[in-house]
């Protein structure tokens, strides 16, 4: 068999030029070993971007879910909630859609969450459902709605009851301060509404300020200087006045803490347990 | 003889693409680097890290680790950058990879505020007989990171030791003759509450602060002289001491702000401007 060079030299020509997508290195078996890795070194974006790009050449929804993995755990919901809702593999389904369900707890977007209780989709497997029921449990902890305890800690595994069983603890009896109280507290003895609210050396500083002040306005009132008198008394009725006011947001930044502190909580333990998502046993 | 150009078209084909496989690796790196000179960091990142992947004898090793860390800089990833350079410096076959690495490393350094450890790397390199030629650069990059701290004296310092930086060295000169001496604002105001803030233009707020003093000042001698000990004892320390300190705190305060001014300025024309090799 004899070739022409000229053919030869332009059909080396054609295979050297036709362009990037032929490369060995981006044939649809390379792009997925790359993405595996990607995604296992926790470079999800980019791991997200392969796999899209497998399944624009495939149309294989396993993909697609790796994709939409890929892009949750990057945090670009949105691309991984419209993915998950595409998903139209009846084995891959239960979780695509709890993992939507999940997108949608994270964003806050409560409504759509709830409608989950009604997809029929996700309810066809037990273990889909019993990560979005978790995932409810917590909502209704977030949301004060009325709580029925044991059917709440029912779904959790033994390993987290505990610390359920802590959260509602806190609903129940969350140790608030009134406000009413501390600012009476503090207009009969200054400070006092500061301690009250646990703000010990504030609650000191006041009484020793309003007091000192107090005291300086009678001496300069009794030594004959009536303005430095007038001048101390209407620095110690500010600093009491002040510390009315103080007492009053004392309570209040205390209660806000008690529930930031309560929400930052519950945050840490569904970062923790990554929202009930399973571990799909991607990167072993 | 249609049959005989079929096969060999496959078999071209097919050797061309498995046979010289150092080929694909090399278009890969090519196409990484074209979209690492567009601009397309976040593109480019991936291609190299593809790069990586497939390089089982790393041959690429350096150049893709030293280009990415180089689009993580770009983005603004300094961190990244750095792990990046140092992964380079890993790789590097040759002194001058492991000084452009180290480079680039005290570069981001520079750019993220860690002068420290930016200063202590350049000290390292000084040290190096390897590097013993580089002496300039290295005090250039000195230079750059006194800039960074604000400490522009030492920054004229440096560039006035090396003969392409003297414009740099005239600006830190200038910058540093601009500046306001925060100590010796906090000192006279220790003397003359309020003059601190005269020396660093806030007439106003001196004003205030010399009035404040001379109001309780006197109320505190006052008190002393009539033998209201207490009283005396009293407003010296809730009112005298705090106006007096809070204005020693004000002066200092006041010409940290100016000179934060004066760099910002000199910082934006050098960012902007400046033409020279920058961090």
């Amino acid at each position: 068999m004899r070739i022409k060079p000229t053919v030869l030299l332009i059909l080396i020509f054609f295979t050297r030029i036709s362009g990037q997508e032929n490369f060995l290195l981006h044939s649809p078996q390379k792009i997925k070993q790359f993405a595996d890795f990607l995604f296992c070194d926790k470079d999800y974006l980019r791991a997200a971007e392969e796999y899209e790009k497998l399944f624009s050449i495939s149309k294989v929804d396993s993909f697609l879910f790796l994709s939409s993995l890929a892009y949750s755990l990057s945090r670009n919901y949105n691309s991984a909630a419209s993915g998950f809702s595409r998903i139209s593999d009846l084995s891959l389904k239960p979780d695509a859609k709890f993992e939507f369900y999940k997108i949608k707890f994270i964003q806050e977007d409560f409504e759509n969450f709830l409608s989950g209780e009604k997809d029929s989709d996700m309810k066809a497997e037990e273990q889909s459902l019993k990560r979005y029921l978790k995932l409810k449990g917590i909502f209704s902890l977030m949301h004060n709605e009325t709580l029925n305890e044991e059917v709440i800690l029912n779904t959790f595994q033994t390993d987290e009851v505990e610390t359920i069983q802590k959260f509602f603890g806190f609903k129940k009896n969350p140790g608030i301060k009134s406000e009413v109280a501390a600012g009476l507290l503090s207009a009969l003895i200054p400070g006092t509404g500061k301690i009250y609210t646990e703000n010990f050396a504030d609650g000191l500083m006041a009484f020793l300020s309003t007091g000192i002040f107090s005291y300086l306005s009678y001496s300069n009132f009794k030594a004959g200087h009536n303005f430095r008198g007038w001048l101390f008394a209407g620095l110690g009725g500010l600093f009491y006045a002040g510390n009315i006011y103080g007492s009053i947001a004392s309570a209040q930044i205390f209660n806000a803490k008690l529930n930031i502190d309560f929400e930052n909580s519950l945050k840490i333990f569904l970062e923790e347990k990554k929202y009930f998502s399973p571990d799909y046993g991607l990167c072993k | 003889m249609m049959k005989k150009i079929f096969f060999a078209f496959l078999l071209i084909i097919v050797f061309n693409k498995t046979l010289f496989p150092q080929d694909e690796l090399k278009e890969q790196f090519q196409f990484a680097n074209k979209l690492y000179e567009q601009g397309k960091y976040f593109d480019a990142i991936t291609e190299f890290k593809r790069l990586q992947f497939f390089d089982e004898k790393r041959e690429y090793e350096f150049i893709s680790n030293f280009l990415i860390g180089k689009c993580y800089k770009e983005g603004a990833k300094l961190s990244d950058a750095i792990f990046y350079f140092s992964k380079a410096e890993i790789g590097a076959a040759s002194s001058q990879q492991i000084f452009d690495s180290r480079i680039e490393v005290i570069k981001s350094n520079i750019l993220r505020k860690t002068i420290s450890r930016a200063l202590k790397m350049i000290d390292e390199l000084k040290a190096d007989e390897r590097f013993f030629r580089k002496k300039d650069t290295l005090i250039y990059w000195s230079g750059w990171a006194y800039i960074i701290n604000g400490e522009w004296d030492k920054a004229a310092e440096q560039f006035s030791q090396v003969s392409f930086a003297n414009s740099l060295a005239d600006l830190c000169d200038s910058i540093d003759s601009e500046s306001y001496s925060v100590l010796f604002a906090k000192y006279i105001s220790y003397i003359i509450p309020g003059a601190g803030q005269f020396y660093t233009g806030n007439f106003l707020s001196g004003l205030l602060s010399l009035g404040w003093n001379v109001l309780w000042g006197y109320t505190t001698v006052n008190a002393f002289i009539e033998e209201r000990i207490f009283d005396g004892f009293a407003v010296a320390n809730f009112l005298w001491l705090r106006f007096y300190s809070g204005n020693i705190q004000n002066a200092e305060q006041f010409a940290l702000i100016k000179n934060l001014e004066i760099s910002n300025k000199a910082l934006d024309y050098l960012q902007y401007q400046f033409s020279g090799l920058k961090p």
